[in-house]
């Protein structure tokens, strides 16, 4: 392979003209390393099989990679030929590597070698064949003297059956760095591609950086293909026509709606009927490793530590892994089929009249399952202020774990009512829909100002999905996920749990006493009322628990904070320990009011109906259950969402303001309504 | 925002019928959507066939099917040629075919 002398900057020499210092440039090089591998960066326009070549190649030995500064991401895999190792880096598909867009960026950074962690020596781009004229203007474009570069011609077959022939051989000759007719997709000449690495040279370099370099680019690559390609492509075939009528289909106004509402629906009832069993299964995993941990360890804080904090801590997130691959699986697949990119311009008519793109709908429609694979999912969107503004409202949206805590109080409210209660919990998922939209409109107004990216997309052909692909892509998400969740969320988590179970509270001398009697009446053969009396000793030694708590004195320290939505200091506990996760909200509320089974909602229901303030007075009022509804449907009680936020925008600054923003929008909400149900007379 | 007027034989792209072929101007359009219009193929003086007329208005060039919002494909001037196109995209018409 031909490469340069190794520079600290891949910026071309100060006297290109001078005849040896070019000689040196084109040396074969030599890894520095024996047996080191050759490292090549992959390039390519949008949907040119870049991905399905880099899938083929390195297969799940390839992870995701963030570059500080840059808000897309590339993936790198390793794979052999033979004795030859190579390290790749999958850079996201650009039209042109000139552009001001963060995906032309990191793949000039890349080439320059200006990537922290990757340094390529060579460039592999990944053509179409089926498209040469644009994708040779490309290549062109990306061409640098001082980096050698070898072109896979992906889709050859593609080509060959459209009736095009591509003379390669003279293709290489113009080009003057190696060109391989491949099919990524089945497998065809990938092996010689690897193996032309070692004759890789720096291409040439048609067009200088200088004015009128784009049509100079254009020209070169309509002479290529004057010279190299034969055939012709009959526009106005029967493919054509039935693509026409597909697009037309997909993208009108009503019948796209409807075909896009059909899609997504078969979605989410894929998600949620094929989650549940693993999310079960997940539960009762890590269920069983918490008993064995608490059997195998001495009973004391080590035990509490990995059962409860480490064990308890990954079961709360890793629960939701599940929803997330079946998302990212499915999705993966509709993109493949070149569906989603006509669906985006569908939504588009509707999100910008908040400032969001078409692409911003499934991100928001995935966050009512969980707002974790929805704001993982914003990767669709690709202009950066667009992303942010759609991570930023995604939390808004209702997301299954609020359920049960919506069902918990608007049974509450209207408990001899299915209609009135059915209708309230369908405002709250209006209410968290209506305050995202609206904040998507404030802040694409006010700190995410600009313009958006021109809904300008490529629409590529229809075609079977490949499943080998979305398995991949599945994986790649998942350990992304995973990784998250063994790292920041673990950590959050585990400090959460030693706040709320530290300092260990003493028994209180009544639980002791249930405890006697279980003992004694167990002994009498009536083992049923015993284990009646064991749970409810429990009850009484977790509320101990809970009130002698760091995270108990923390709730009372701030119950006055609460005061003016109507929290005592039980409700303000709750409201604090569910932001380890909502849905804990409602256990949090059977144990404070001494519910027979924490766990179940209807158990609950029956126990804070009866729960009473220190003066005696109901808890509940409904102008304080109807305070604590929307305070839940608005504020962001969820720590993995924040972690999530986080990592996606490569910053707390994000995180920090939906934080700050959902509790402000949140609590000053929550203290309208009361005050509007106290006004009504609801008291 | 104030449009440029158009020659009397050009039309905004998005107005254009379904099957319409017609020769593109991106002259009206902020040189950042130009370049990125390039790039993606669609040049002024090329080609276009119309594959659907409205938002989003569809077209192909070259072997590329482009989506534009309504936005941007009023602001894309053409001048519609039918059967006189000159087909100035389609660069092997020029040289006769080389089998591989």
């Amino acid at each position: 392979m031909t490469s340069p002398s190794p520079p600290t900057s891949r910026e071309a020499p100060a006297s290109p003209a001078d005849a040896a210092s070019r000689e040196r440039l084109l040396q074969v090089r030599t890894p520095p390393v024996p047996g080191a591998p050759v490292r090549l960066a992959m390039i390519g326009n949008p949907n040119t099989g870049k991905t399905t070549l880099f899938n083929r190649l390195c297969g799940v030995r390839a992870r995701t990679a963030n570059f500080p500064g840059s808000t897309v991401d590339a993936r790198l895999g390793t794979c052999r030929l033979g004795a030859r190792a190579f390290e790749l880096i999958d850079l996201p598909g650009s039209y042109g590597l000139d552009l001001d867009l963060p995906e032309s960026r990191l793949c000039r950074d890349c080439l320059a070698g200006r990537l922290e962690g990757f340094r390529p020596d060579a460039v592999l781009a990944v053509l179409d064949a089926t498209n040469l004229p644009r994708n040779l203007q490309f290549l062109a474009s990306a061409a640098r003297p001082d980096l050698p570069m070898v072109v896979a011609l992906n889709m050859i077959d593609v080509a060959a059956r459209r009736g095009l022939s591509i003379d390669a051989a003279k293709l290489e000759a113009r080009i003057g760095s190696p060109v391989v007719p491949i099919s990524a997709r089945s497998g065809e000449g990938v092996e010689s591609l690897l193996s032309a690495v070692d004759r890789a040279k720096p291409p040439e370099h048609p067009c200088p950086d200088q004015p009128g370099r784009s049509d100079a680019c254009a020209d070169w690559a309509s002479r290529m293909v004057a010279e190299s390609v034969g055939g012709t492509e009959s526009a106005g075939s029967p493919v054509d026509s039935v693509r026409d009528r597909l697009d037309r289909a997909f993208t009108h106004p009503i019948l796209g709606l409807l075909v896009f509402a059909a899609m997504m629906l078969g979605l989410f009832v894929a998600i949620f009927s094929l989650a549940s069993v693993p999310m079960d299964l997940i539960d009762l995993i890590f269920a069983e490793l918490g008993g064995l941990a608490r059997g195998v360890l001495p009973p004391g804080p080590i035990a509490d530590l990995v059962s409860d904090g480490v064990i308890g801590g990954i079961a709360g997130t890793v629960v939701f892994l599940p929803q997330i691959a079946l998302l990212f699986f499915l999705l993966s697949l509709l993109e493949d089929t070149g569906y989603l990119a006509r669906a985006a311009f569908v939504m588009d008519r509707l999100m910008c009249r908040v400032g969001l793109p078409g692409q911003a709908f499934i991100p928001l429609l995935s966050s009512h399952a969980c707002a974790l694979p929805g704001i993982m999912s914003t990767r669709l969107i690709p202009d950066r202020h667009d992303r942010l503004a759609t991570i930023l409202v995604a939390p808004f949206m209702s997301c299954s774990a609020r359920l049960p805590v919506y069902v918990l109080l608007t049974t509450l409210l209207f408990p001899h009512s299915p209609l009135a209660a059915g209708l309230a919990l369908a405002g709250c998922y209006l209410l968290g829909a209506v305050a995202g939209l609206s904040t998507a409109w404030l802040v694409r107004r006010t700190l995410l100002r600009g313009r958006s990216r021109p809904m300008v997309l490529e629409l590529p052909p229809y075609r079977l999905p490949s499943i080998r692909t979305a398995l991949l892509a599945t994986h790649d998400r998942s350990m992304v996920f995973l990784r998250n969740a063994g790292t920041v969320i673990l950590s959050i988590c585990v400090v959460m749990w030693w706040l709320s179970a530290y300092p260990v509270a003493a028994t209180p001398p009544e639980a002791e006493a249930l405890r006697g009697q279980a003992t004694a009446i167990e002994a009498s053969s009536s083992p049923e009322e015993a284990a009646l009396l064991l749970a409810e000793a429990e009850a009484i030694e977790q509320r101990a628990q809970q009130a002698q708590s760091f995270a108990g004195r923390l709730g009372r320290l701030m119950q006055p904070a609460f005061a003016p939505l109507g929290f005592d200091s039980n409700l303000t506990v709750a409201v604090l320990t569910s932001f380890l996760a909502r849905e804990v909200f409602v256990s949090t509320m059977g144990v404070l009011t001494g519910a027979e089974d924490p766990g179940e909602t209807e158990g609950v229901v029956d126990a804070v109906k009866q729960a009473t303030r220190a003066d005696g007075t109901p808890t509940f009022t409904p102008a304080t259950s109807t305070a604590l509804l929307v305070f839940f449907v608005l504020a962001m009680q969820c720590l993995p969402t924040l972690a999530v936020t986080r990592r996606e925008t490569g910053s707390w600054r994000w995180a920090g303001l939906q934080l700050a923003w959902m509790t402000t929008i949140a609590y000053a909400a929550a203290f309208i309504a009361r005050e509007a149900m106290l006004a009504a007379g609801w008291t | 925002m104030t449009l440029p007027l158009p020659a009397s034989d050009r039309l905004p792209l998005s107005v254009l019928r379904p099957g319409d072929r017609a020769v593109v101007d991106l002259g009206a359009l902020p040189p950042e959507e130009a370049r990125l219009l390039e790039a993606m193929g669609l040049r002024s003086q090329c080609e276009v066939r119309v594959c659907r007329s409205g938002s989003p208005c569809i077209i192909e060039v070259a072997q590329t099917r482009l989506g534009l919002a309504a936005s941007v494909a009023c602001r894309i001037f053409a001048t519609p040629c039918g059967a006189a196109c000159p087909a100035v995209t389609d660069p092997r018409a020029g040289d006769p075919p080389v089998a591989s």
